[in-house]
């Protein structure tokens, strides 16, 4: 009888908590985007919140979406600010995307920008961490999205899912972002949006004129961004992360007189690290696949013994090309995008020890690498040759 | 001299004891029984308050005494009859018959008996022993198939309370007892509450002979065999226990004897009041008796080894021992193809546990969890809680109060105006308690379809467990979130793992796991794999059936043999 008394009293104190982290919907506002920015103050910083209208967010109400812009010491001053304009504590749980502006991002390490929704428990991990190129997060707060999603942060969401079709971005989540600013011999790249169209609307408001567009990354060294990438050259870090699972690959046929543009089926790839000679040398081995998606030309014979195969070559080259461009560019801005520190330093930990000081600056712009690019068709599609235009 | 006036100042103080007993009880009720010194062996006493005790008296060879004990005995009431006739050589011989009205076969007692002795009794010169009459009686006059005789008044009054017809001849101590009971009955019909779209459409009735009969014509091995038992003070109600010879285990029968045995009361109504007299757990939520109005289910179970308590005047039959599993099985699940019934079988599992938590999963996660939910799920659930004045706790109690007031008021509502009611209790509340904005539809949805859910659990009283375990988990959810819920599912389960049904564990084959009876839990394998019984507390003959009884295509003949076939046999077929 009297263990049971004692267990019961083991018991009781899992109940302490009590109702302490209830938290009503009603007397929250969900926040679902927030843009970061400097302020007219030095040192201070301004949060730009996309929060929702409960009420009309389902229906997709154009006035669902409040922007609400607020100021303070630090991003958590200036997001418990917030409450001043908005009356209730903006409930972080449902945060999908965070978007820093470029000019905070060059006076303020993206670490110290982002450290309050790293401590904090109510932030999403899983949210996107974006750069907006050429603008302020605010501004991007600010556009409307596309006619297809009911809320705005909806269109940032989707662009990032959806870029996958092409391979030409590639987006870290904030869990991601701040594990690589914290692993030596690895950079960020995460990617960056650029606004189209005019702001008609008031401050308030989104503006359905303004367009938001993803592509490329902007890169990272040690918090700072030091470049923003093209097409090609993010395409080429994907196939050295293994990150490519559709797009297009545009070549031509041996007669060099059709086009043909090869789908991507999906890659795989493999980051070897090795000492040579005390020397570090990277071997990047990526294993492509590829359907033809078209031909546009005049026609070939699709049966000919030789054509898959050079075809298979061409497309290599392809990827070798965007892979070298990303290589060079990396190796030019002196950012381990790759991890290719990271590889080095589970390999070689004791040789790494010695590395790890040097990398960006000494050892990742001279760095060896051995690419080897294996590409193959795997379906030529319904139809042999293409219908003859007269 | 002494003693002549000590007797009677004893009377008087055992008078005086019984008034103030009679005044207490009258006071605390029927908890005064306790308290009361001595209580047990007046308790024990047959119809305890009657003006003489007939458990230790005997029929009297004297004919005027029996018939004044019988009129003390029933007193005032008026469906007694007691017929008086003469017989023997100058119809000396003194004979009495007496039975209920309304429970004898009036019919069968006038041919049987009153035709019998008005007519040949006369006949019978030089017969005046009442040993003699007696003998005759039960050897040539009574056409009445079962017959026995009774010496104890106690007996006799049993039977004749039973519906049996007593004749007693004047001066012999024995009473002859003829079965011609008869009574309405409501007949055999469907389950009600356990229907079945497959398998036999019979229900018991409130007949234990019937029902028997009911189980014999399932199983007509001479190996069924039926103990009969008679518990209930004064309610003297049957009870049979019921099980296979040779397949259930001795112990366990021997169990399910002693525990009736013990039972020491004095009316059983129901199968019910047995069942909270013998289960093994009696605070647990969870029953560990099965109940069941189905013959069909109940040789099922007896040809596993378990044994049924069948209670006359109630047509649900108790079946010992139990396990959680057991509950989740309807009977068509056996009749029904494999493929069919599995499915039917894990809808149904899940949908057993669906009523326990989806609320709570609910108020936690709205709650407590709101960054667990996609974003336009919680918007779509914000949206509606918007305006609602009430926390999502008391929005879900709200309802769930509402949904069981409705599901009582269903049972009591006449049939014809039921539907009217259930439009205007379902529809029209509970839509216009949305628009009115006092509860979210999120709540009405999942409170709804908790309250259906519920109903898919086979056996009733298991769903009422579930039932019962809701609330405490909803509070749980309320104050401590998934964490709260994740305790409450683990002090259940740890419930569930101790508890035993005579002697079997309650989570038996999944904990402990038994292996080969796996093959009838969450799913259930095809008959022909089903080769042994469940291993409950020593079941004989644990082989079921012969193995490899899968059927098969036959055998492709070699040609030359087939030729050899159509040549020689062609006209076998």
């Amino acid at each position: 009888m009297r263990c049971r008394w004692i267990i019961l009293l083991l018991l009781l104190p899992l109940f302490l908590g009590g109702c302490l982290s209830n938290v009503d919907m009603r007397q929250r506002v969900i926040l679902t985007a927030v843009g970061i920015d400097g302020a007219d103050v030095p040192g201070h910083v301004t949060i730009t919140a996309q929060l929702l209208n409960a009420l009309k967010a389902p229906q997709g109400d154009a006035d669902a979406v409040l922007v609400i812009s607020s100021t303070g010491h630090t991003g958590f001053d200036a997001a418990r600010n917030m409450v001043k304009e908005v009356g209730r504590k903006v409930f972080w749980g449902q945060i999908q995307a965070i978007v820093i502006g470029e000019e905070v991002l060059r006076e303020v390490n993206a670490a110290q920008l982002l450290d309050f929704l790293d401590r904090d428990f109510e932030p999403s991990r899983l949210a996107y961490v974006l750069v907006a190129r050429g603008q302020t997060g605010a501004v991007v707060m600010g556009c409307g999205g596309s006619m297809l999603d009911s809320i705005p942060v909806g269109t940032i969401t989707n662009q990032v899912e959806g870029v996958r079709a092409t391979g030409k971005s590639h987006v870290m989540r904030l869990h991601d972002f701040m594990r690589a600013l914290d692993t030596p011999g690895r950079s960020c790249a995460t990617g960056f949006l650029t606004v189209t169209g005019e702001k008609t609307t008031g401050l308030g408001e989104v503006c359905k004129n303004q367009k938001i567009i993803l592509e490329g990354v902007a890169t990272f060294r040690e918090g700072w961004v030091v470049g923003f990438w093209d097409d090609k050259e993010t395409r080429g870090l994907n196939w050295v992360l293994g990150e490519v699972t559709s797009g297009m690959l545009i070549t031509k046929d041996p007669s060099e007189q059709n086009k043909v543009s090869l789908e991507i089926l999906g890659a795989s790839s493999r980051v070897e690290p090795m000492m040579v000679d005390d020397q570090p040398v990277i071997r990047i081995t990526v294993n492509a696949e590829a359907n033809i998606g078209d031909i546009v030309g005049p026609g070939l014979d699709i049966l000919d013994d030789g054509l898959i195969a050079s075809l298979e070559r061409r497309q290599a080259t392809v990827i070798r090309n965007e892979i070298l461009a990303a290589l060079k560019r990396a190796k030019d801005e002196r950012t381990d995008v790759f991890g290719f520190g990271t590889a080095f330093a589970r390999r070689f930990p004791r040789q790494w020890e010695k590395m790890a000081d040097s990398w960006d600056e000494q050892f990742l712009p001279d760095l060896p690498v051995e690419l080897i690019v294996e590409a193959k068709i795997r379906r030529v599609g319904l139809c042999l040759s293409p219908i003859r235009v007269q | 001299m002494a003693e002549d006036k000590l007797v009677p100042k004893m009377d008087q103080v055992i008078e005086e004891c019984s008034r103030a007993n009679e005044r207490l009880e009258a006071a605390l009720g029927r908890f005064a029984l306790r308290f009361r010194p001595g209580a047990k062996e007046e308790w024990s006493a047959f119809g305890g308050g009657l003006p003489f005790d007939p458990s230790t008296m005997e029929v009297s060879p004297d004919m005027s005494e029996n018939e004044r004990w019988l009129r003390e005995a029933y007193g005032p009431s008026s469906d007694l009859v007691i017929r008086k006739m003469r017989l023997g050589d100058q119809l000396q011989t003194q004979i009495m018959i007496a039975y209920i009205d309304g429970m004898t076969d009036i019919l069968r007692l006038t041919e049987g008996i009153l035709k019998p002795i008005t007519q040949v009794g006369t006949a019978l010169p030089g017969m005046n022993k009442p040993d003699s009459i007696f003998d005759e009686l039960l050897d040539r006059f009574l056409h009445v198939g079962e017959v026995q005789e009774a010496a104890k008044l106690r007996d006799m009054l049993h039977m004749i309370s039973s519906g049996d017809t007593a004749v007693i001849v004047a001066g012999h101590p024995k009473a002859l007892i003829c079965g011609l009971r008869l009574w309405p009955d409501r007949g055999v019909e469907k389950p009600s509450t356990e229907e079945t779209l497959r398998g036999p459409q019979l229900g018991f009735s409130e007949t234990l002979r019937t029902n028997t009969s009911l189980l014999r014509r399932l199983i007509k091995t001479p190996g069924l065999w039926i103990e009969d038992h008679t518990i209930g003070q004064r309610s003297q109600t049957s009870v049979s226990i019921v099980y296979l010879k040779g397949v259930t285990s001795e112990e366990l029968v021997k169990e399910v004897r002693e525990r009736l045995n013990r039972i020491d009361t004095d009316q059983v109504l129901e199968s019910g009041i047995l069942e909270e007299f013998i289960e093994d757990a009696p605070w647990s939520p969870f029953p560990t008796v099965l109940r069941t109005e189905r013959p069909d289910r109940v040789a099922a179970c007896l040809f596993e080894g378990r044994v049924a308590i069948l209670v006359d005047g109630t047509p649900f039959v108790l079946i010992v021992p139990c396990t959680l599993t057991e509950f989740l099985v309807g009977s068509s699940d056996y009749y029904e193809r494999a493929y069919l019934a599995n499915f039917l079988r894990m809808v149904r599992s899940f949908a057993f546990f669906f009523p326990l938590g989806i609320s709570a999963f609910y108020i936690a996660v709205t709650t407590f969890h709101q960054e667990m939910v996609p974003t336009p799920l919680i918007l779509s659930i914000a949206s509606q809680r918007e305006g609602i004045p009430f926390p999502a706790v008391i929005e879900v109690l709200l309802l769930e109060f509402a949904v069981e007031v409705l599901r009582q008021a269903s049972i009591h509502v006449p049939k014809i105006i039921g539907p009217a009611i259930s439009i205007i209790g379902v529809l029209i509340v509970g839509q216009a308690a949305v628009m009115a904005g006092l509860v979210s539809n999120a709540v009405v949805i999942i409170v709804a379809f908790g309250a259906v859910a519920s109903f898919a659990t086979p056996i009733y009283s298991m769903g009422i467990a579930i039932r019962l375990l809701r609330l405490p988990i909803i509070l749980l959810a309320a104050s401590l979130g998934l964490f709260g819920i994740a305790m409450g599912f683990s002090a259940i389960l740890v419930h569930l793992t101790a508890l035993r049904s005579f002697g079997v564990p309650y989570l038996q084959p999944l904990a402990p796991v038994v292996t080969s009876d796996l093959k009838d839990t969450l799913i259930r394998l095809p008959w022909w794999m089903m080769r042994t019984r469940p291993a409950l507390t020593d079941v004989q003959n644990i082989s079921r059936q012969k193995p490899g009884q899968m059927p098969e295509p036959p055998e492709p003949t070699p040609p030359a043999a087939q030729n050899d076939g159509q040549a020689q046999g062609g006209g076998e077929k």
